[in-house]
């Protein structure tokens, strides 16, 4: 009988570490994985960095919707950069920035936010309607319940980042200049 | 340390592995997921669940939705089981192969007041405007959702959408990649098994196959307990591929295919040659096949268009009678937001219908092939009278028969909002139900007397029968003081025209079709979802219904005896759901279904009445590994078997067995 017991609490035992149903995965670790992944494929002037060791700063711009989601990649590097997470409130707080994911950007003041950003070399992410043609340079649309991006080149240019042709023929539209 | 000891703690051992295991790896998981690439990232999957629920809640009509997970708690292995959950709908197993399922009254083996669609396509059979359920056979796993709408909706769905719409949506492709078995068996349900593959074909193009195979053994007759020979088999297979081009457009095309072995036995079988009348034991096939393809197009933020073309085909060959339907069906809706106040829909329709019968002496369709077209338009728009507060939806439908012309069906419905907690709603309608091939161009032999004269007693179609009519008024409130309690409840009072029953000269004169009876039916239906403790989900309802029916001129018929008997007046409905551990479930469904005084014309003559009866079902769903599930299940639970309904016509009671079975679920 012991035997059986302890059999069957070993199966279980063994069952239970497999079965664990992977914890719902929410749309912004999604999120934060495509910004670690975006990073890779994208290449800011000189001038963006203080120095060759001044870390790689992703921001994010008003409410934090990303929970802990993006903790992880500050223990990642690219190009020997270390990645530096940020939080601002208001866009008078963004000082340094790389990557910039604007929060609510389907409001009136995302024009605003995006006009004065313009010509900074930040990387402007947002998953409002409309992001990338008001102005963004990624924006997230939601197809099928998949996350994909639009890409607009012409913002890209204007703030002087160079984006892989392989980001570019991920993305699920790319617009060019007009 | 003795062996006793070490046992125990060893076993305690394990028990701390197994617990520490789990956190670690979900930690790791996190990080697992920076370091995907791109393309798998592009096909992670996002549930967002809720989104739509949330429209539906602020629906001015009684709506209840039915999700995937439902399906899966229920044990149910078909979708009339499925139905028996929602209040408001009266379901009853007539046999092994058939159901009377209707909504808010009019229950019987050929129930013609709801509309019943699956991804869009309209399963209802022309000849007498009802469902055959045992052909509506989906994958249960790859249902999304079934939304079930009481009362009329004629003036988005149209004609026939009189007391209810039933919406079964299977899930997008894109939500249904890799592969499912599902294989089981049991003493009533001897071979259930169903095969899906799903898969990718580029970036913007999903897939999926299925092929699946359903057996179930026979009952027993009421009346002696021998076998009731009605056991049936059913294999199916489809596809259904969804995809996207840019990002304004997407489109779906689906297609099915079946074929079923029924046994029935059919105790009045006529001829016109003696013996006259004789008993045989029938095996009828079913074969149908149809295709679907729909393209949405998203012109602004405001405005979009749907277009949706199927081709259905039918082919059910009963002894008494085969019917081919050939339907073909194209239909366009447009929605935009005017303004800030006006949210409009509007859409156009077309349906070539071709039927072609094999007669009996027992069934005859006159001619026995008939091309009907049938044209319809509608317009409904949303008016929000104060903003996210008060919202009145007014629109209307036109149709254009073969049978009776022009139709016009309207609505009004006025949905209040005072908080976020509280939705108040009320409506008023009219609808119609238009005439079926049989009330129009058939011919039906209940009885004949060879001696001394030849004499046929039979019901005629006429091709002068008229649409029913119905006005319905509704009311209803939901109430959602906390996320784990909810409250509905609906009224309605509908006021029919119009209705279908019989009228005869003289006694040996031919008896018609006629549009004799009026009456009203009104009722209440009532639901609360409780969760006591999160890992108990209780769900409760409680229908009321009563019809009362009056004939015009001859009352020998019984008409009204029947609709007035054959839906209870009274059911209760209660569903637990008790997560006992993380990969342990426990299901419970128990009901109540008040007495039927009537469910065919000769019950009715001949008082004979079905008993009330308590059920139960009960399952048990094991996640022994990832993926894998096994049910045990349980259905009828409480008596070895029971009588829910007997057929208008042609065969015997039949009792609803016990019905216990296992199965696995494997998706991988």
């Amino acid at each position: 009988m012991r035997r059986i017991i302890l059999i069957i609490t070993i199966a279980l035992a063994i069952y239970s570490t497999e079965c664990g149903y992977a914890a719902e995965i929410s749309e912004y670790q999604i999120k934060a994985a495509y910004i670690y992944n975006f990073t890779k494929f994208i290449h800011w002037p000189d001038n963006a960095f203080r120095d060759q060791t001044a870390p790689l700063v992703v921001g994010v711009l008003g409410e934090n919707d990303f929970d802990g989601a993006l903790i992880p990649l500050s223990s990642k590097t690219v190009n020997s950069r270390a990645i530096q997470i940020k939080f601002f409130r208001t866009l008078e707080d963004v000082q340094e920035c790389h990557i910039l994911y604007i929060s609510n950007s389907d409001t009136v003041e995302t024009d605003s936010i995006l006009k004065e950003l313009k010509f900074r070399p930040i990387v402007t992410i947002g998953d409002g309607e409309q992001f990338a043609f008001r102005g963004g340079v990624i924006q997230f649309v939601m197809i099928r319940s998949r996350l994909r991006f639009i890409l607009n080149l012409a913002n890209a240019k204007i703030n002087q980042i160079q984006i892989d042709a392989q980001l570019l023929s991920l993305a699920t539209e790319v617009l060019y200049d007009k | 340390m003795n062996y006793r000891q070490y046992s125990w703690t060893k076993l305690l051992l394990q028990i701390l592995i197994s617990l520490f295991v789990m956190p670690l790896d979900s930690h790791a998981e996190e990080t697992q997921m920076l370091d995907m690439d791109l393309k798998s990232l592009m096909e992670m999957q996002i549930t967002s669940a809720g989104r739509k629920e949330q429209n539906l809640a602020d629906v001015p009509a009684a709506v209840y939705v039915i999700h995937q997970e439902d399906i899966q708690n229920s044990g149910a292995t078909s979708i009339p089981e499925v139905l028996r959950m929602v209040p408001g709908l009266q379901v009853a197993r007539i046999s092994s192969s058939k159901w009377a399922i209707s909504s808010r009254g009019f229950n019987s083996t050929f129930a013609n007041k709801l509309l019943v669609q699956i991804d869009g396509r309209t399963v209802y059979t022309p000849a007498y405007s009802g469902v055959y359920w045992d052909v509506q056979n989906v994958v249960l796993e790859d249902v999304e959702r079934i939304e079930i709408i009481r009362g009329p909706g004629a003036t988005m769905w149209g004609a026939n959408a009189v007391n209810g719409i039933i919406n079964i949506i299977t899930k997008q492709s894109s939500d249904t990649q890799g592969n499912l078995i599902s294989a089981g068996t049991g003493n009533h349900e001897t071979v259930m098994a169903a095969y899906r593959y799903g898969t990718q074909f580029n970036k913007n193009t999903y897939g999926r196959f299925y092929a699946g195979r359903h057996d179930r053994d026979s009952f027993k007759f009421e009346q002696d307990g021998t076998d009731a020979n009605d056991d049936w088999q059913m294999t199916n297979g489809g596809f259904r591929l969804d995809g996207d081009v840019g990002l304004n457009d997407s489109w779906t095309f689906q297609g099915d295919l079946y074929h079923g072995d029924n046994n029935q036995r059919v105790d009045s079988f006529w001829m016109s040659t003696p013996p006259y009348h004789t008993q045989v034991q029938d095996k009828m096939n079913t074969n149908g096949a149809n295709l679907l393809a729909r393209w949405q197009r998203k012109l602004s933020n405001k405005s979009s268009f749907n277009l949706q073309f199927y081709y259905d085909f039918t082919n059910r060959d009963e002894i008494y009678l085969e019917e081919k339907n050939d339907i073909f069906d194209i239909d366009f809706q447009y929605h935009f937001q005017m303004n800030n106040w006006n949210d409009i829909v509007c859409g156009l329709g077309y349906r070539l219908h071709n039927d072609d019968f094999d007669n009996s002496y027992q069934i005859q369709m006159t001619p026995d092939s008939r091309r009907d077209e049938l044209f319809s338009a509608f317009i409904q728009d949303e008016i929000s009278l104060i903003k996210n507060c008060l919202w009145l939806t007014s629109g209307s439908k036109i149709e254009h028969n073969y049978y009776t012309g022009f139709e016009i069906q309207p609505n009004l419905r006025l949905l209040w909002k005072p908080t976020a907690k509280h939705n108040l709603w009320t409506s008023v309608a009219h609808a119609v139900r238009t005439p079926s091939r049989i009330e129009d161009s058939g011919k039906i032999i209940t009885a004949l007397i060879p001696e001394p004269v030849f004499q046929e007693i039979a019901v005629y179609g006429r091709s002068n029968f008229d649409s029913e009519q119905l006005t319905a008024w509704e009311a209803g409130y939901r109430y959602i003081p906390a996320k784990n309690l909810a409250f509905d409840i609906a009224l309605h009072y509908d006021a029919f025209e119009d209705l279908q029953s019989y009228s005869q000269e003289s006694f040996f004169a031919p008896i018609y079709f006629a549009n004799s009876m009026y009456g009203n039916s009104h009722g209440v239906e009532i639901m609360a979802v409780l969760s006591p403790i999160d890992w108990i989900e209780i769900e409760l309802s409680y229908s009321y219904i009563e019809l009362e029916m009056t004939q015009d001129g001859d009352t020998n018929f019984y008409t009204e005896k029947l609709i007035e008997g054959s839906s209870p007046i009274n059911q209760f409905f209660i569903k637990n759901n008790i997560k006992l551990s993380k990969n342990i479930t426990l299901n419970i469904w128990g009901s109540y279904t008040d007495k039927l005084a009537a469910t065919s014309l000769t019950a009715a003559r001949n008082n004979i009445t079905i008993d009330d009866y308590f059920n139960l079902d009960a399952n048990l769903q094991w996640r022994f590994k990832k993926g894998m599930v096994i049910t045990l299940a349980g259905q009828s639970l409480l008596d070895n078997r029971h009588l829910e309904f007997i057929q208008e016509s042609f065969t015997s009671p039949i009792e609803i067995e016990r019905s216990i079975y296992t199965k696995l679920t494997y998706n991988f």
